[in-house]
């Protein structure tokens, strides 16, 4: 049906490509993703979305010793607030998803500038029970934009390498 | 569209799908499945790639179907 897949998990990465997607359009979000799960990520060619500052530089570590960076992004969380479940909602303050664009937009500025395969921003706000005006809010422009296509660029975005 | 579960039971029946131990079997729409799948797809620009969350339904063969 030409679908894509996302897999969360390293199994639904492996599950995922024995099923028959292609690399290219695969999307690896898990939320904790170590030295060996990234590098097997980068290895198949499908697009990593990195959960946090530490993922970002694990995959440099990556690079550095010569692995050729893939498609890669930052997931990032604007915390807009809790959906109508507040157990399942990924952008209340204190969530544990996502480099939190409250309190960490200096440090991920800091890696686009440093990094230049990092070429994508990821959002979830959810999951489920989330209205289209808490979703549309979740949408914040970001200087880091500048590097992302489809994305509308703020004002300082100029002092980034793109 | 069909709704009713009655023809396709009948029919893995009669293929002895059933016959195998657990005796176990998914059934899934799958044109109805197509129709949604395409009409998300016709909600957003060609170029956009829809990534199917697997946790969504990780059943193989479904996967194999909507790849």
């Amino acid at each position: 049906m030409g679908c894509g897949a996302e897999a969360a998990t390293a199994a639904e990465l492996e599950q995922a490509l024995r099923a028959g997607f292609a690399p290219q359009r695969m999307v690896f979000d898990s939320p904790a993703k170590t030295v060996e799960k990234l590098h097997r990520a980068i290895t198949c060619g499908v697009h990593i979305n990195a959960d946090s500052l530490q993922e970002l530089d694990r995959i440099a570590t990556l690079v550095k010793d010569g692995l050729q960076p893939t498609s890669i992004g930052a997931r990032v969380n604007p915390k807009v607030g809790a959906g109508e479940i507040e157990a399942t909602s990924t952008a209340v303050p204190g969530s544990k998803f996502g480099v939190s664009l409250r309190d960490n937009s200096v440090e991920l500025r800091d890696r686009f500038k440093r990094y230049p395969w990092l070429t994508g921003l990821h959002v979830h706000v959810g999951s489920q029970g989330c209205d289209v005006e808490l979703l549309t809010e979740g949408w914040v422009p970001h200087p880091c934009a500048a590097r992302v296509g489809h994305l509308t660029p703020c004002a300082d975005s100029a002092a980034l390498p793109r | 569209m069909p709704r009713t579960l009655a023809a396709p039971v009948r029919k893995a029946i009669e293929k002895g799908l059933l016959d195998v131990p657990p005796h176990l079997a998914l059934f899934y729409d799958l044109d109805f499945l197509r129709k949604r799948i395409d009409t998300l797809r016709e909600a957003f620009p060609p170029e956009t790639l829809h990534a199917l969350a697997i946790k969504a339904c990780p059943v193989t063969e479904l996967l194999r179907r909507t790849s």
